[in-house]
């Protein structure tokens, strides 16, 4: 006949399944002292409810997710941060001149395509018309590289083909 | 497995302290002349002065007893403390960088940004506005175009050229249903690959046909903005679709009809990533999710942004509709 130890309910964690766990290993055992992998099953919260540990490497992924200090929180002295700040403030500088002549030079290609189009059609139109149809749309060409700095290692394929 | 030092276990190098603060006799010597009829605070013995703000200034820490962690939420206009703008090193969103330029904007503002402009040119003559005839014209621009799927194509000037706003990395994991563990595996990919901390979202519904139960956590998102898509766009393009068997391009017919363009990618197709690829056995196998990928675009409709990326090197396959 089974019985409940007077031990195991005084513990203060009290987990249900490591208590069912342990009265199905009493019930094998046949008499009714609670096992020792009760008190050993609780403190150890790795095991899953089947009773497979998690693998170690689940382990990790978690300890480095789950970790206080991911992102590390910086602390810069007041010089650190001082210097941070300029050049930071320098960097955005550079990064607004930076955009806005990208911005400029597209302006003043279409400027430059509208004044084109607008001389030719006063000029001669039939030309123009020409010069405006779209009959044939174009794509662009989705074999072009994107640039590298250094040039590749096997150079110009003379033997590729398309498909 | 996450632990925390405690700060009294934390020691500065060169001092020889114990635990206690100050030697033995002496305590019990205090414990001893310690009056009960005074506050608590009255009977804490006295101990040496500590500067907390500069190591400078003395004392035996080197590290100041308090250190400040900007607020997590911002909690509106009353309230005193304000989180620090992320640009700031002393905010959690803070993110150091950039120490590159991109080679994928570079390009994209000295060569394809030109040559869609080009593409996409249509010349209009000086306008003459005919009241009769031109005014009923802009006042059906005003309403939503009819079907709703309808996508008009947009007149191109040098202001509204489509580029890249954005990139979004999904992944749905059905396992997480019974075990978190494919969750976590599937988190640390994500952000691996992205260099951005994974979002995690739940299930909505119950579908049993799915064995779907709600309020699980079933999928993980990060989304890249700015230069770092640029950068996730070109390993993608350069390093890693070529690494797929038998892979035809992105589906002709992709798209959302706003500008953003989704393709998946299998289990191997991930593995195919160098952050992935160099540590490919501290997943436990099955582990590796598949992803969707979701690229963002400033075009309005499908077709210029498949244009977009067509001039940025990703293939297709069929025809755009």
């Amino acid at each position: 006949m089974l019985r409940i130890s007077s031990t195991t309910l005084s513990l203060p964690q009290f987990s249900v399944i490591a208590h069912l766990q342990a009265f199905r290993a009493a019930a094998a055992l046949g008499n009714g002292t609670a096992p020792a992998s009760l008190t050993r099953g609780m403190a150890r919260k790795s095991k899953s409810k089947k009773g497979a540990p998690t693998d170690v490497r689940i382990k990790l992924i978690r300890y480095s997710l789950y970790h206080p200090k991911t992102p590390r929180p910086l602390r810069f002295g007041t010089m650190r941060m001082l210097r941070h700040w300029t050049i930071h403030r320098a960097w955005r500088l550079y990064q607004t001149a930076q955009q806005k002549e990208r911005e400029y030079e597209l302006e003043r290609q279409y400027n430059k395509m509208r004044d084109a189009c607008e001389e030719l059609r006063l000029t001669s139109p039939g030309l123009y018309e020409r010069a405006v149809a779209k009959s044939i749309f174009r794509y662009p060409i989705v074999e072009f590289r994107i640039p590298t700095d250094t040039p590749s290692k096997i150079g110009w394929n003379h033997e590729w083909k398309r498909g | 497995m996450a632990h925390r030092t405690p700060l009294s276990i934390l020691r500065a190098p060169n001092t020889h302290q114990h635990h206690l603060l100050l030697p033995l006799d002496t305590l019990q010597q205090q414990s001893r002349r310690l009056s009960t009829t005074k506050p608590a605070l009255a009977r804490v013995p006295p101990r040496e002065k500590t500067s907390a703000s500069s190591p400078s200034k003395g004392g035996s820490r080197t590290r100041a007893a308090y250190q400040y962690r900007s607020p997590r939420y911002y909690r509106g206009r009353l309230a005193p403390n304000v989180p620090p703008p992320s640009a700031s090193p002393s905010s959690r969103l803070f993110v150091p960088g950039p120490f590159a330029a991109e080679r994928l904007e570079d390009h994209y503002w000295n060569t394809v940004a030109p040559d869609l402009q080009v593409l996409s040119y249509v010349h209009k003559q000086n306008p003459t506005f005919d009241i009769e005839k031109d005014y009923r014209q802009l006042t059906a621009l005003r309403l939503p175009p009819k079907p709703t799927r309808q996508q008009l194509p947009a007149l191109r000037t040098f202001r509204n050229i489509p580029r890249l706003t954005g990139i979004t990395v999904h992944s749905m994991v059905r396992e997480a249903m019974k075990d978190s563990a494919y969750l976590h595996a599937a988190g640390m990919i994500v952000q691996s690959i992205t260099g951005v901390r994974a979002s995690v979202h739940k299930s909505k519904d119950n579908i049993a046909m799915w064995e779907l139960r709600a309020g699980k956590s079933i999928s993980v998102t990060a989304q890249v903005k700015g230069r770092s898509a640029y950068r996730f766009l070109a390993q993608l393009i350069d390093v890693v679709l070529p690494r797929i068997k038998d892979w035809k391009g992105v589906a002709g017919g992709s798209g959302d009809s706003s500008g953003n363009i989704t393709f998946g990618m299998s289990s191997e197709a991930v593995s195919m990533f160098p952050e992935i690829e160099v540590n490919y056995d501290m997943y436990p196998p099955k582990m590796v999710p598949g992803l969707h990928i979701t690229i963002h675009t400033s075009a309005g409709n499908d077709v210029d942004a498949k244009i977009l990326l067509k001039a940025m090197g990703l293939p297709f396959d069929g025809n755009f509709r």
